[in-house]
């Protein structure tokens, strides 16, 4: 019991890990945005005066300010988009900002997937344990645990399990599209960020499977 | 930009010097996104391998430790080898993650010889790799 709850708890640091960095990517983002409001109103919507548009971005050494895409890697912070309309890097502290979310969301990418293997060995261990008939004084919790098998789809893993899931599809798209920029700091940073990831919480990988043969 | 799939000779491919022209250079291109898909394979697979092996150094450290006495002099403990295994993880998957998206992206030029290549290369890789890992 007491391993169990040992294993349990890494997970949810890695899950706090990943809320953090989410809350910071949306700080990022809502400090970015509104930048770009304050920036000059009536560039919130610039696609319907191109020649406006033309005027403002006119970046020396970048090129074309359509929306021409890169078709290959480059090094630049001048009119790079990311992701959203509203989110344009221009200078170096704004690709600064995005090098750091764009990191904190590759890890947090990476704690995720963890986390949720990890939630799901967890369950799986737990159902294990309770298909054991075990007669012992805290019949409560046995009871209790016993709920949970009987309903598979509707039960309350499972659901967490489907959101997070959603979660890691939707910033596992946003790394990929992130990447597809052929920014050359942007792609630096995805892999910095995953492999700082992976080191940081792969090791509670390790550390569950050993868990689980042991008992068994 | 090319949003559709097309036989062509011609292609840009991840870098401004990567730039093809001739049925030879497209070959040559195909070639080497081939190698690079069986090498993603192959990384796969080496980061299963370790993770196997790092995984056997821990309930060693465990079990004999406390059992029998060490019968073989080995010049570091298993937590620093462990921890070797870690490191050594960890790159695999840096590894991995740029590989993927580096086919990825030449898979997106839309050539499909290019992609064709991609393909091959998987399947071949997950082929020839995955029995490797029964062996450890």
């Amino acid at each position: 019991m007491f391993l169990y709850a040992e294993h349990l708890s890494p997970c949810a640091v890695a899950i706090g890990l990943g809320c953090l960095s989410g809350s910071l990517l949306r700080a990022f983002l809502n400090i970015s945005v509104a930048k770009m409001s304050h920036h000059g109103n009536g560039s919130m919507l610039p696609t319907t005066h191109p020649p406006e548009h033309h005027h403002s971005t006119a970046a020396p050494g970048s090129g074309h300010d359509m929306m021409m895409m890169a078709m290959t890697f480059h090094f630049s912070y001048k009119n790079v988009p990311l992701l959203f309309s509203g989110l344009k890097i221009n200078s170096p502290g704004e690709m600064a900002g995005a090098f750091v979310a764009v990191f904190f969301l590759a890890m947090f990418y990476e704690g995720l997937k963890i986390a949720r293997e990890c939630l799901l060995r967890k369950s799986q261990v737990s159902i294990r344990y309770n298909s054991m008939p075990v007669p012992g004084p805290n019949g409560t919790i046995l009871m209790e645990t016993h709920k949970t098998v009987g309903q598979q789809m509707l039960s309350f893993p499972h659901l967490l399990q489907t959101v997070l899931h959603v979660i890691q599809v939707v910033v596992s798209y946003f790394l990929m599209l992130i990447f597809m920029t052929y920014n050359g700091y942007l792609c630096i940073a995805v892999a910095a960020g995953a492999g700082t990831g992976y080191f940081f919480f792969s090791w509670k990988k390790a550390v569950v499977v050993d868990i689980t043969e042991h008992c068994h | 930009m090319q949003m559709t799939f097309y036989f062509s000779d011609t292609a840009v491919l991840l870098f401004d010097f990567w730039s093809v022209h001739t049925p030879a250079g497209m070959a040559l291109s195909v070639l080497v996104i081939l190698l690079l898909s069986v090498l993603y394979e192959a990384v796969k697979m080496g980061k299963a391998v370790l993770l196997r092996r790092a995984l056997l150094t821990l309930p060693r450290s465990l079990s004999r430790e406390s059992l029998v006495e060490p019968e073989e002099t080995d010049t570091n403990p298993p937590e620093g080898r462990w921890f070797q295994y870690h490191v050594a993880q960890t790159l695999f998957h840096v590894v991995q993650v740029v590989l993927g998206y580096m086919v990825m992206l030449a898979v997106m030029s839309y050539n499909a010889w290019i992609f064709l290549g991609a393909i091959v290369g998987s399947t071949l890789g997950y082929f020839v790799v995955y029995p490797l890992l029964g062996r450890g």
